[in-house]
């Protein structure tokens, strides 16, 4: 009869969130209900009827879900921290303090004139090849084609610095989306994977400015030597170019 | 008897309070005390009680800490602070007065003081 005390507080508290804070009240409640229990048997009452008694005196216990709700919701910066996440439909629920809403802003605003900038080099880096090519017979190539490298690496390099200085209270809210399953995110944890993200996006950065340089220096010696049968070799030396850089990284971490 | 259950409800946290005042307690015990002391005519839920001790834990007006039972099974003890201690005599007061004027305003004035 009291594993079907268990159930039943079980039951009564599923809609309540995982907490330890609930765990607890769980336990304290069947301790509580197990003694009445056994105050009615020895009273002399039935087993289905002492059950019944004890089930019919616990009552609504909505209310007190809520404050358990309200409590995990409201420590997000403790241990909980997942939980608010699993029940939070969009990052839109998750809370900034104004300093961060303002470091985010200037982070955007930022990023944006990155990008801008980035773009405009890359579609223009072509120009001091053909003008510097046109006017100066000979030298004017190569000068135009170191120029148009150099755009190219500026470009990159706005944007692998934009991607690095992404504010910690973003790379946050990331984390905890990526592992909202795990039920002991404790702050060892989130440290680590704070790193792991942070791991993972320099490399993705690297590796993004590396295609593009590949790309840029594929084409730049194809046109140049006009060796187009063997160029193409390239990118499987920047693959594993690519796979070294990965090894390395993993291997230092 | 609803009326009255209601009325009881209404002074919660000044049981509770009554209750741990005279030493700490664990949640049955507090229930089982009360329904004894009303003749089983007045009985808490369980879901009031736990209510009301996260409500005093939280405003600070107790504290609380597992008892050892030795056979496996912990209970959750109650012990009522400082702060509690203030919050009970000041909930006495304030039912002491409120009574006092309920019971003005209830009676039927007559011209020879009041009838019941």
């Amino acid at each position: 009869m009291k594993t079907k005390l268990k159930d039943y507080i079980d039951t009564i508290f599923a809609d309540a969130p995982q907490s330890y804070r609930a765990y607890e009240l769980k336990e304290e409640m069947y301790t509580d209900l197990c003694e009445k229990y056994d105050d009615l048997i020895a009273e002399g009452k039935t087993p289905a009827a002492a059950y019944h008694a004890v089930i019919s005196g616990v009552g609504d216990i909505s209310e007190l879900i809520e404050e358990l709700r309200r409590e995990t919701g409201a420590d997000t910066s403790k241990e909980s921290e997942s939980y608010y996440y699993e029940e939070a439909p969009s990052h839109a629920r998750r809370a900034y303090t104004v300093e961060e809403q303002e470091t985010i802003r200037k982070y955007r605003n930022r990023g944006a004139v990155m990008t801008a900038l980035s773009v405009a080099m890359y579609t223009t880096c072509w120009l001091p090849l053909v003008i510097l090519g046109a006017l100066w017979d000979g030298v004017g190539g190569i000068v135009g084609l170191c120029v148009m490298f150099l755009m190219i690496a500026t470009a990159t390099a706005l944007n692998i610095i934009h991607g690095m200085t992404k504010p910690e209270c973003l790379r946050r809210g990331k984390d905890a989306k990526d592992d909202d399953d795990d039920d002991d995110d404790d702050e060892e944890k989130a440290e680590e994977n704070r790193q792991k993200t942070g791991r993972r996006a320099v490399f993705k950065a690297v590796s993004s400015a590396l295609w593009l340089l590949v790309v840029a220096i594929y084409l730049g010696v194809s046109f140049w030597t006009g060796a187009w049968h063997i160029t193409w070799i390239i990118f499987l030396i920047a693959a594993a170019v690519e796979n070294i850089i990965k090894a390395c990284m993993d291997l230092r971490s | 008897m609803s009326i009255t259950a209601d009325l009881i409800r209404g002074h919660t946290d000044t049981i509770i309070l009554a209750a741990l005042m005279s030493g700490d307690s664990y949640g049955y015990r507090i229930s089982r005390m009360i329904s004894k002391q009303t003749d089983g005519r007045f009985e808490m839920k369980e879901a009031t009680l736990y209510t009301a001790f996260k409500r005093l834990e939280e405003s600070g007006c107790i504290s609380s800490y597992w008892g050892e039972e030795g056979t496996g099974a912990r209970r959750r003890y109650y012990a009522i602070t400082a702060t509690g201690r203030e919050t009970y005599t000041k909930l006495m007061h304030e039912w002491e007065e409120a009574g006092a004027l309920i019971e003005r305003l209830i009676r039927i004035p007559t011209a020879d003081g009041f009838i019941i």
